[in-house]
């Protein structure tokens, strides 16, 4: 079914909060704030939702219906692919979700671009244990500061791979999309060990795994669970295989999670370290700069071994850049961005 | 919407057990027992990351891994009435257990990859030993006899990785010509007359459903251009369900090797199927759909192809193992 509504019906609508008023995601899935939309004007994007409402995109520039296609999926929820009108100016885009006299809003989940760069930058930042008082310093006040020099890079997205709480509360998850939402850039997460308790994080991000597009390079990221690492008999078998087919024609597929471990679950591992090795990937976990011998992955795959990079944690003030061309992947030294004290 | 379940449980005359997984999230998984016949599930593991439950021979013992103070540990229940019971073993981080054929023994690898070896649990001495002496990079432990074990050993230590079918004993190990050592294997599993392994391999590109025999060598059995996954022997060695992402989602499949005739057992391009375990009159098939949005046990009719689902039991599913008939 297509819905479209018009201008006059969203300056109609009721106060909209972002997200649900306690910061869990509700009407909208994906996109969102942790898991953005890249498009052009006149692209579309796909859309999860719990029902078929009425979409629209918004920010200060102008609010913009968007035409749904929906179909169902398997639980009740539903699939719909968008299309951003032409007329959409490059920005960062809320989306706002209405059905009867609800409204759900986003922020920062629809990214409208005038072109995907061949050569672009992207910044990289893992465990920002927001609620930790491991420092002096207020964990906030530090990935404030990380958050800031993100935002100073000149980057065209930012990848945030887990760990993003201390110990998964909902308060501290409240907190980081306080913190997420400063970003000026898209913010593509992921979790981490830190942020398992119950289904928190799902509650806030949506899907444990996915895959993006910018340009011609292809993005997966992966949930590595909390003990039993990218576990075998996780549903997110599933997926992981469909995904990185998915990104096969990539000119770069780069796959991004929160650790990576030799022993890791092997279906993980066959699947983008082996079978069709992705051409490089970057996580944290391990608080620290890679050692000399640690550069790639084990694995004798074809076309060679899958090169890895491990960012160093942010909350220790840490956070780096890699840069993405036509030649290379090329991770840049990590930067120290914010006092711990 | 109509009630899958509704409709089909008075369809299926189905009797037997099965032991599966049930929890949110990997902290609280934890394993049951469902009577197929009456729909009562029995909560008999720890919940503290319960690995896939392994039935003995006989049916009357559950192994299962699960997380205890040092790590990993394999436990094991007698069932019907039993409470876990810690394996006592060397190494502390221990998973995919295997019965030996006459229950006497279970097999389990300790540690993960590089560092991965064998150890092997007496039922009757109550002691583990370590099995291949003190070779490493061995792992998922299956029985080819009660004396023998087959495992994934990982050649090219420590940095140019691939793997492939290597013999252990007690005291030796013994890399076989079954599988390339160019190609990497997993999920190693001998038929039930232990004439015949079926094995994943990357050989051809993708990832492929391998057998093994001394008389016609390794022959790909499943063969398509999408991966193929998991393979499980039928109890009578004639069959192997295997999952395969040929349509677009992880579907079941069947194939019996002797004439490479592939058929459908659950695949359906809305939803994923996954980790089968045939029934022991190998008229029925348990596994996990995700058709209802989140992973849950269901239970094929083979002959008939209808389906029940038992999504009223709580929590996400994972590994269903139908519990064998014994003598």
């Amino acid at each position: 079914m297509t819905s479209r509504i018009g201008l006059v019906l969203i300056l109609a609508l009721p106060a909209v909060w972002a997200r649900s008023a306690d910061g869990l995601l509700d009407v909208v899935i994906t996109p969102n704030n942790g898991m953005p939309a890249l498009v052009k004007p006149g692209e579309s994007f796909s859309i999860t939702s719990k029902s078929e409402a009425t979409f629209a995109i918004q920010n200060d520039l102008g609010t913009y219906p968007v035409a749904v296609e929906w179909a169902p999926l398997p639980g009740g929820r539903f699939r719909g692919t968008a299309t951003v009108p032409d007329a959409a100016a490059p920005g960062a885009y809320a989306i706002t979700a209405s059905t009867g006299d609800k409204s759900d809003t986003t922020v920062r989940s629809v990214y409208v671009l005038s072109e995907f760069p061949e050569s672009y930058s992207v910044a990289h930042v893992s465990d920002t244990h927001v609620g930790s008082g491991r420092h002096p310093r207020p964990s906030e006040a530090i990935v404030q500061d990380v958050f800031n020099a993100v935002n100073a890079t000149g980057a065209a997205f930012c990848l945030v791979t887990g760990d993003v709480t201390e110990n998964g509360e909902v308060e501290q998850y409240q907190n980081f999309v306080k913190l997420l939402d400063t970003c000026t850039l898209p913010t593509f997460v992921v979790s981490g060990n830190h942020d398992r308790k119950a289904l928190n994080y799902e509650n806030f991000f949506g899907p444990d795994a996915y895959y993006f597009w910018f340009g011609n390079d292809g993005y997966l990221g992966f949930d590595t669970k909390d003990f039993i690492v990218a576990d075998d008999l996780s549903p997110q078998v599933n997926l992981l295989y469909p995904y990185r087919r998915a990104i096969k024609p990539a000119r770069w597929a780069i796959g991004f999670s929160h650790r990576y471990e030799a022993d890791m679950g092997m279906n993980a591992q066959l699947t983008l370290f082996v079978d069709d090795p992705l051409d490089h990937f970057f996580f944290g976990h391990w608080h620290r700069e890679a050692r000399a011998h640690e550069k790639e992955v084990p694995w004798n795959a074809p076309g060679g071994a899958v090169p890895y990079t491990v960012t160093p944690a942010a909350i220790n003030g840490a956070m780096r850049v890699f840069k993405v061309d036509a030649n290379a992947i090329t991770p840049e030294p990590t930067q120290k961005v914010a006092a711990i004290e | 919407m109509w009630n899958f379940s509704l409709v089909l449980i008075s369809v299926l005359a189905a009797s037997g057990e099965v032991a599966f997984l049930a929890g949110t999230e990997q902290e609280d998984r934890c394993v049951h027992v469902l009577s197929v016949e009456t729909g009562e599930v029995t909560r008999v593991g720890l919940g503290e990351r319960d690995g896939a439950p392994v039935w003995s021979p006989e049916g009357d013992q559950i192994a299962f891994s699960a997380q205890y103070p040092d790590g990993l540990g394999i436990y094991v229940i007698h069932y019907p009435g039993g409470t876990p019971q810690l394996v006592p073993a060397i190494g502390t981080w221990n998973q995919y257990p295997r019965w030996s054929p006459d229950g006497s023994k279970l097999a389990f690898q300790v540690g993960g990859l590089l560092e991965a070896s064998i150890e092997v649990f007496d039922v009757t001495k109550n002691a583990s030993v370590r099995y291949g002496g003190e070779a490493k990079g061995l792992m998922r432990p299956v029985w080819e006899a009660n004396d023998r074990l087959i495992t994934v050993g990982i050649r090219g230590l420590p940095d140019e990785l691939t793997s492939g079918l290597t013999l252990v004993t007690e005291n030796n190990t013994e890399k076989t010509n079954r599988s390339s050592d160019a190609y990497t294997v997993w999920a190693v599993e001998p038929s039930a007359p232990l004439e015949a392994v079926a094995f994943e391999s990357n050989d051809g590109g993708d990832r492929e459903i391998i057998v093994y025999t001394a008389r016609s060598g390794a022959v790909d059995v499943s063969n398509h251009a999408a991966a193929d996954l998991n393979p499980v022997w039928s109890p009578d060695g004639q069959w192997i369900a295997f999952e395969s992402f040929r349509g677009g989602t992880r579907g079941l499949y069947q194939v019996k090797p002797a004439q490479l005739l592939v058929k459908t057992i659950a695949a359906d391009p809305g939803y994923n199927n996954w980790s089968p375990s045939w029934s022991p009159d190998m008229t029925q098939v348990a596994f996990i759909t995700d058709r209802s949005g989140s992973p849950k046990l269901a239970i094929v009719d083979l002959a008939s192809g209808e389906t029940r689902l038992f999504d009223a039991i709580p929590g996400d599913h994972a590994a269903p193992a139908w519990r064998p008939k014994g003598k």
